[in-house]
């Protein structure tokens, strides 16, 4: 199975790479096109010499804010919270680590770290897991069509995979793919039928993925999908999942040393009878 | 010897005699007089043969939607039939190709019928003409055929329908189904010898015998899909069910079973060969369940299975396809579910869900990749425990020879003893080294 097959869905009308290409040539080729330039009362040099900031203000404004991550997360915990799902909810601070406090009756405090794309080096490496946190998850809102979620998903989990044999003290409970992509028809999701509104919008159930516990003696990590976490049933019941099927919707990461190689599976779970693997 | 439709036979009489004695030489036609006499015909006045092997695959499936058995043998040259095989040959593969060519270049080679019309050969071309008359294309209003011999019988009839389009030059025509369909009537039909079907086709033994295990195989799992598979929905997983055919000849009675059930799955979950080819192993069915049996998502899957297989306790179909009489495997109940049932029905769980079949193989799918990669990685560990015992067996067996021909090399002028010391000493170093090593 392909990095792809490690989430259930795929996404919709991203423009191919051809377009892209061509649309690149365009912005490069403009800069000689002089007639178009003084229209907009602009020299060649002067386009050329501002090209690379003008990109990087662009590539700012066009990718989701970390607030616009924060309101998708945000109305999803108040609804949670209004729901009874949870006791509590403590935003993050501006400026501070975006970490959400959960509290969920009878578990304690659940952190969920938000991140954006899966597969930048910001929103895999760079976190902590609170010291109160009894659970700890890493929630990446990404909005990015680039690549396929799966293949987002499993650039965040080779991240996440160094650091899980490093020496850093802190590991995760597990990893959620979720933005207000999930369920448009840009990133059609098949577990629709248990999305809830939140805020006038249909959200599906996140995919919530397992991560492995830390053995310095093990030669296998996770790698049969075993371990079990109390935060994904609070999560998926939100949407209406019972308890007895959060199993069913509940995928996971493993590793494995084997011949000197280490191996990474990612399954995620969608319903009864529908789970995709991928598999290195 | 067929029976002849007396009008049609005094039409086509006539119209040879109108043809002024042209003829044309067919060396496949098995009589010494291999001549025939050539005529134009209007295309929509011969007919189609309904007793065609390129077809027979499809026509099952059309018999089956249509619910009618005898929808191609009731009235074989009646309008329901024709129009039926029309349609067959009309989405053929390569049909629009077909029309392309015979539109630019019209037609090149005649087709053969039988005295009253029925096309021997050319059945594809002639339905390619009367699609493109019927767009209005008035060149392709006639076809030009070759007549056989009023007392042509069918078995000179279907020799020379082998001879003509199984030959090489004719197989792509043909999807390896319908090949494999014609090598199982031929060796019906010649005393079941492999030897004397494989002169028939210019084919080797071993190649028609091999299509004749691999057609058993997907007549198998047809016949325990009851209906809702049929032999059509295979011609694209040829590489399957050869694979399956070759490995599970002369294998113990259990791993024959274990090793078909997880090709039959693989076959209906689209599983690629090369995949499957992981799991040509005694332990197969293992390797697939253990798989199937930690996924939570198949759990209620294989409790619906479950069900059905002790619900058919009493006509236990897939016990007599796979040959045992032992109980169904939690494997072999899921197959018996999934084949059964056609892709775009839904499972029934016992929660009172429903879920659709096509997800539950692609989930089976899944599993299926992931067994075969565990079976391949295991293959690698037990290729990496004895590398260094037969490498150094090489090297052994080597240095052997190396003793037995130095005497010989020695007694040639330009022999380097320097050189060849230095040798040894590398060697040396090295064993010395494996020694070492811990």
């Amino acid at each position: 199975m392909e990095a792809e097959d490690a989430a259930p869905c795929r996404h919709a009308g991203a423009p191919p790479q051809t377009v892209v290409d061509s649309v690149i040539h365009l912005i490069r080729n403009l800069g000689s096109d002089e007639a178009n330039l003084r229209r907009y009362g602009l020299s060649s040099e002067e386009y050329t010499a501002a090209l690379p900031n003008a990109i990087e203000t662009i590539r700012g404004s066009m990718s989701a804010s970390s607030g616009t991550r924060r309101s998708f997360l945000e109305s999803l915990f108040w609804a949670m919270l209004d729901g009874g799902a949870l006791s509590a909810v403590q935003a993050p601070k501006y400026g501070d680590d975006t970490v959400y406090r959960l509290t969920v009756p009878d578990l304690g405090d659940v952190a969920v770290i938000q991140k954006g794309c899966p597969d930048g080096r910001h929103s895999s490496v760079a976190w902590a897991a609170p010291d109160w946190a009894q659970e700890t998850y890493l929630w990446w809102v990404c909005n990015s069509t680039r690549s396929e979620p799966g293949e987002h998903i499993k650039g965040g989990v080779n991240r996440l995979r160094q650091r899980f044999f490093s020496d850093a003290p802190d590991i995760l409970d597990g990893v959620i793919f979720h933005s207000s992509l999930c369920g448009t028809a840009g990133r059609r999701c098949p577990k629709t039928a248990n999305g809830i509104i939140v805020d006038g919008v249909a959200v599906p159930p996140p995919c919530v993925y397992i991560m492995p516990e830390r053995n310095a003696h093990a030669s296998e990590w996770n790698w049969g999908g075993t371990r079990s976490r109390r935060f994904p049933s609070v999560l998926l019941a939100a949407f209406g999942v019972p308890f007895a099927n959060v199993p069913a919707y509940t995928g996971y990461v493993g590793f494995q040393r084997r011949s000197g190689v280490l191996r990474t599976t990612i399954t995620a779970r969608y319903g009864y009878g529908k789970s995709t693997t991928f598999r290195s | 010897m067929p029976m002849l439709d007396p009008d049609r036979a005094e039409y086509l009489r006539n119209r040879v005699q109108a043809s002024h004695g042209r003829t044309e030489y067919v060396s496949a036609w098995s009589r010494m007089e291999k001549e025939l006499p050539a005529v134009e015909v209007d295309v929509n006045w011969v007919r189609f043969s309904t007793l065609n092997h390129r077809t027979r695959a499809e026509q099952d499936k059309a018999m089956k939607q249509a619910g009618r058995d005898d929808l191609f043998t009731s009235d074989p040259l009646g309008p329901e039939a024709q129009d039926a095989q029309f349609e067959i040959l009309c989405r053929q593969e390569g049909f629009e190709d077909l029309k392309a060519d015979l539109k630019d270049r019209d037609q090149q080679d005649p087709a053969i019928i039988t005295a009253d019309g029925i096309l021997v050969n050319g059945n594809r071309r002639a339905a390619a003409m009367r699609s493109l008359y019927l767009e209005q294309h008035l060149r392709a209003q006639y076809i030009r055929c070759l007549v056989l011999p009023e007392d042509a019988s069918v078995d000179e009839i279907v020799d020379l329908e082998a001879e003509l389009q199984v030959a090489r030059t004719f197989k792509q025509d043909y999807s390896w189904v319908n090949e494999a369909l014609l090598i199982e009537e031929l060796y019906d039909r010649e005393g079941k010898s492999f030897d004397r079907v494989a002169r028939r086709m210019h084919r080797s033994v071993r190649d028609v015998r091999e299509m004749y295990d691999k057609i058993q195989q997907v007549h198998q799992l047809v016949a325990m899909s009851q209906g809702s598979r049929h032999l059509v929905d295979f011609k694209e997983r040829e590489s399957v069910f050869d694979e399956l055919a070759k490995h599970i000849r002369n294998k113990p009675p259990k791993e024959e079973r274990d090793v078909r059930t997880v090709y039959f799955l693989g076959a209906l979950s689209d599983t690629e060969y090369r995949t499957l080819r992981h799991l040509r192993r005694p332990d197969a069915a293992e390797l697939v369940l253990h798989e199937v049996e930690s996924d939570p998502t198949m759990r209620p899957i294989l409790e619906a299975a479950k069900a059905e297989s002790d619900k058919d306790e009493e006509e236990d179909l897939l016990d007599e396809v796979l040959g045992g009489d032992e109980h169904q495997s939690p494997l072999e109940g899921l197959l018996s579910l999934l084949a059964t049932k056609k892709p775009e029905a839904n499972i029934l769980l016992p929660e009172g869900e429903k879920v659709s079949v096509k997800a539950v193989l692609d989930t089976v799918k899944t599993a299926v990749v992931n067994a075969a990669q565990e079976a391949e990685e295991t293959d690698k560990d037990q290729g990496a425990l004895t590398a260094p015992g037969e490498r150094v067996e090489k090297a052994i067996s080597e240095l052997h020879r190396a003793n037995t021909s130095l005497p010989r090399a020695r007694a040639i002028p330009g022999w380097d003893e320097a050189e060849f010391r230095g040798r040894i000493a590398r060697l040396e170093r090295l064993v010395a080294k494996l020694k070492a090593s811990r």
